[in-house]
């Protein structure tokens, strides 16, 4: 008896728990081919490729919370980076006549502007004609990618990429936090650490927090509760908006230029680390520290991978199976406590 | 009988009143048992070990030349970490200044660069 | 077959989950031809024992046997084909799909010589059990239009078809009406003579005594007693389901009526049928709402709380009239409104205790903008300890706990924006009787403390318990008012089929 039902729980374990072993058997066989992989340079990277990919995962995190999604997020990254780029430049091609580039806080406060706008018209959609959020920044990502090239058009500049942004602005993104060793911690790390410090007390400490999980464990039952479910639901995508626009605003210097493909299938990396991180599709529950561990996890096996020299084609199809494993996984909890 | 019918709009419209967000729940109305999970689960893992395993196989990062009306060069396979072949190509009347990553020739790739992913590298002439 | 032939018989069956022992060693005899009440309060395995019946569950020891040779069954498709069938409390049914679809489902008759499915036969081969069983349904009737008694019907007709000699039915009645409910017992008494042994699990008691011949009951997860039901009382069912003895099944009333608090006129709704409704209602008071089914006792509340849609209608509270267009505006006006439907519109399952009491009162207990712990769970403490609710912790997922409890839990929310009028929809459905009880003690408290209580139940003898005043709906119209003390259920019934 007492043995059949710890095999049972032993199964149990290595089933809800299959994204994880996988994932460390991974960094197991990449330390043992490639040991540099466990070096400081490479864990520094790690941590500041998850730090960049944070602040999108934070915002997708809270539409997953409420059963919803957001695929609208990577072009509005790439949006914000292109704006950000085409400002923070003193040989603006889309803007000949600016002269100068504009202050920084005005073009942080101008994408943000932006990506709060996107995130309007995707939550508004969502909450007053009750479509699925999936169609609504499906169209939302079309127009988005649309208006990036248009805007990648605009000036003299003919879709080229754009680069050559103002020394302060790369300074204040990418510059040194601290150094280990050698190795030097860019900036962004930092403003990744606070922004998912806001996130937590925004999910945790807050009414608007609460009622998102309310909404998003049971709307009826919310609108009765006297949660306003629009508002809560205008108000989620919006954020979520503003993280994307500032993951933009950062890629612009991390990457040195930017272009009409940045920020593309960055939801995808987005999503899968959410699911991987516990922020169930069922909706209601999710933490922000899944989040983290989920983007950190996530960017573990691509970096391992890469260290193999896994060609990125091979990546996509792995990419897929872990989404399609995540979610068979949240499936598998739901169902067993049901 | 009609009574009921009438009823039967009722309970509809005071439901579809109260509920704004038809998302409640995807897996809900899922009724698949533990089981097929578990094996669907298992399947998915096994497919995902298989595509590591072909991964690591035919590992290695292609780069692409594109020379950009030069002479051609063909491309190469490289392993992390490894350097390229450096190649020059040759165009009448231009001389070479280098490969770059974007064709605006503003990210020049040198010679003892580590390569770190696939990439393609462009071709930039003077004339 | 005889009277007395065992047609199914559980023994020993025992099924443990992690942490509880769902059921202890229970038995059940079945004989043909006879119906079996199986009774107990929520969480006493009985849907536990069903499951294990049907194979969704695997019982841990026990055997089962249908006509002497032991069964396991798989799924219930099995247990179909085995001649077991069950008619479901929520009915999984394709309600896009016409009648005949869903009765032949997996098993299309074909044509003679072609692999194609014969509409015609399937339609003559309805109509055959359907006049058997004296239904008058077209089997053409898309599922969707048919109201759920019909629905039933289909289900029970299916089981039929399969010829089923056990037929399994959960709480068959808790959305019919007296009629509706007149036809299913028909029906079932025909079963009965064709030899067919009939599990009937319900919370009803006197439809039980009315139609059983035998009741099992259990009491958490363990077999109690089966007695003969022409020899046993409601009381005795109670004592032996409760395990101790209830003495009055309503608590004293010792409210005292005051001023005039609520004041409803000409409300009527913009999508359902409620016109012109219009009532007083007084501090202190408990006033029940009866009336069948559809008679728009839930759209009145739903009305009066700003969920559904007004047409017309004016409330006034202490004589100012308010507008509660929405929810968020009847809380900041002292309502309060618990729905009917627990699960659907009550809960947040995957949420915990706190959580689920905090959620109406948020604003309570925010410090400039951050949210405080400790008043939150001082919060919900008080409403767990008030209430009696029986929860391991504040980080309880909801939806682990009994119907009871999770009741409690949405109360503990209204009462922490601390209402002066309380809407009730079906406060008691799907409650032990020992809870119910607890809830009936604790509206009268309320009412002692100068708030109003509106209730809104189908079961007539606890609007005769605990109110003061009943309001009785018809057909969407407001068919009279009866002084609880003074009237009959008769009285009652007779309003309520005035518009109908």
């Amino acid at each position: 008896m007492n043995g059949k039902i710890s095999k049972k729980k032993i199964l149990d374990f290595i089933l809800n728990n299959a994204m994880y072993i996988i994932i460390a058997l991974v960094v197991i066989y990449v330390a043992i081919k490639r040991p540099k992989f466990l070096g400081i340079a490479s864990i520094v990277n790690i941590l500041s490729l998850t730090a960049a990919k944070l602040p999108i995962a934070l915002g997708i995190a809270g539409c997953i919370v409420l059963a919803g999604t957001d695929i609208s997020a990577g072009r509005i990254v790439g949006l914000s980076s292109v704006v950000t780029a085409s400002l923070l430049t003193t040989t603006s091609k889309i803007w000949p006549q600016l002269t100068d580039a504009l202050p920084i806080p005005l073009v942080l406060l101008i994408v943000i502007a932006i990506g709060a706008l996107i995130g309007f018209v995707n939550g508004f959609s969502v909450a007053e004609f009750s479509l699925h959020p999936y169609i609504v920044t499906l169209s939302t990502q079309l127009i988005t990618y649309g208006i990036i090239l248009l805007y990648m058009q605009g000036g003299t500049n003919n879709g080229m990429s754009l680069s050559g942004m103002i020394e302060p602005y790369k300074e204040l993104i990418t510059g040194t936090l601290f150094k280990i060793g050698t190795v030097s911690v860019p900036m962004y790390v930092l403003y990744a650490l606070i922004f998912t410090i806001i996130m937590w007390f925004i999910w945790n400490k807050t009414v608007f927090g609460k009622n998102m999980f309310a909404v998003g464990s049971n709307p009826t039952a919310a609108e009765v509760s006297g949660v306003n479910v629009k508002k809560t639901i205008i108000l989620v995508f919006m954020l979520a908006g503003i993280m994307y626009a500032i993951t933009g605003f950062f890629d612009a210097a991390r990457i040195g230029s930017a272009t009409a493909a940045t920020g593309q299938n960055y939801e995808s990396d987005a999503i899968s680390a959410c699911v991987i991180g516990g922020v169930s599709f069922v909706g209601g529950t999710g933490k922000i520290s899944g989040v983290l561990v989920g983007v950190l996890l996530l960017q573990v096996i691509f970096t391992g991978l890469n260290f193999l020299s896994v060609s990125a084609n091979m990546l996509y199809i792995i990419k897929g199976l872990i989404i399609l494993i995540a979610c068979a996984i949240d499936m598998r909890k739901y169902l067993t406590k049901k | 009988m009609e009574d009921f019918e009438k009823k039967k709009e009722n309970k509809e419209s005071s439901e579809t009143e109260v509920s704004l967000f038809s998302l409640h729940n995807i897996y809900q109305n899922i009724h698949i048992s533990i089981k097929t999970l578990d094996l669907i689960i298992a399947f998915l893992v096994l497919a995902l070990l298989l595509t590591l395993f072909v991964g690591i196989r035919n590992r290695g990062f292609t780069v692409d030349f594109d020379s950009m009306g030069g002479t051609d060069i063909t491309s190469q396979k490289h392993l992390y970490g490894e350097r390229i072949e450096y190649e020059i190509p040759l165009r009448d009347g231009y001389k070479f200044l280098g490969w770059s990553l974007n064709k605006a020739c503003e990210i020049y790739w040198n010679e003892e660069d580590e390569i770190t992913g696939s990439m393609k590298l462009y071709a930039c002439w003077e004339p | 077959m005889s009277q007395n032939d065992v047609l199914l018989k559980m023994e020993h069956i025992s099924k443990s989950f992690p942490g509880v022992k769902a059921l202890d060693d229970v038995q059940l005899e079945l004989k043909a031809g006879t119906v079996h009440a199986l009774m107990g309060e929520n969480g006493a395995g009985k849907s536990t024992l069903m499951k294990c019946l049907f194979g969704i569950y695997h019982k841990d020891e026990g055997q089962i046997f249908l006509n002497g040779e032991e069964v396991d069954f798989k799924d219930s498709k099995d247990a179909l084909e085995h001649g077991v069938a069950m008619v479901h409390q929520e009915l999984n049914q394709a309600l896009k799909r016409n009648v005949m679809d869903n009765m032949w489902l997996g098993r299309f008759p074909l044509m003679d010589k072609l692999p194609i499915v014969s509409e015609k036969k399937m339609y003559e081969k309805t109509m055959t059990v359907f006049k058997d069983l004296n239904i008058n349904v077209d089997p053409k009737t898309i599922m969707s239009q048919m109201p759920v008694s019909q629905r039933q019907m289909v289900e029970i007709a299916k089981a039929v078809s399969y010829n089923s000699k056990v037929i399994v039915f959960d709480e068959p009645t808790s959305s019919l009406t007296e009629v509706e409910v007149e036809h299913l017992f028909r029906i079932i008494n025909d079963l009965k003579s064709r030899g067919c042994g009939i599990i009937y699990i319900s919370h009803k008691m006197d439809e039980i005594l009315r139609i059983s011949d035998e009741v099992t009951i259990m009491r958490d997860g363990k077999y109690i007693a089966t007695k003969d039901s022409k020899n046993v009382t409601m009381n005795e069912i109670i004592k032996l389901m409760v395990g101790r003895e209830i003495t009055n099944v309503y608590p004293p009333k010792d409210n005292v009526i005051g001023d005039k608090l609520l004041e409803v006129k000409n409300l009527s709704a913009e999508y359902s049928k409620l016109s012109d409704v219009s009532f007083d209602a007084y501090k202190g008071e408990v006033l029940g709402v009866a009336g069948l089914d559809g008679a728009g006792r839930t759209e009145l509340l739903e009305n009066i709380f700003g969920i559904a849609t007004r047409r017309s209608g004016e409330i006034y509270v202490d004589g100012k009239q308010v507008m509660n267009r929405n929810s968020r505006e009847s809380i900041r006006n002292g309502f309060a409104m618990l729905t009917e439907e627990r699960r659907a519109t009550g809960i947040f399952g995957v949420r915990d205790i706190q959580a689920n009491s905090t959620v109406s009162s948020l604003r309570k207990y925010l410090k400039g903008i951050i949210l405080d712990e400790k008043k939150m769970s001082d919060a919900t403490q008080w409403g767990i300890d008030t209430l009696k609710t029986k929860a391991p912790s504040q980080k309880t997922q909801i939806r682990s706990l009994s119907g009871g409890n999770q009741q409690k839990v949405i109360i503990t929310r209204w009462l922490l924006t601390e209402p002066t009028i309380l809407l009730l929809d079906e406060p008691t459905r799907g409650i032990d009787v020992g809870a119910k009880y607890e809830i009936y003690e604790l509206i009268l408290k309320l009412a002692k403390e100068g708030k109003l209580v509106i209730v809104v139940s189908s079961e007539m003898p606890e609007l005769l318990g605990i109110c003061d005043r009943i309001l009785v709906m018809s057909g969407g119209k407001l068919a009279g008012e009866v002084d609880a003390q003074h009237t009959s259920q008769e009285e009652i019934m007779t309003l309520a089929a005035k518009y109908v």
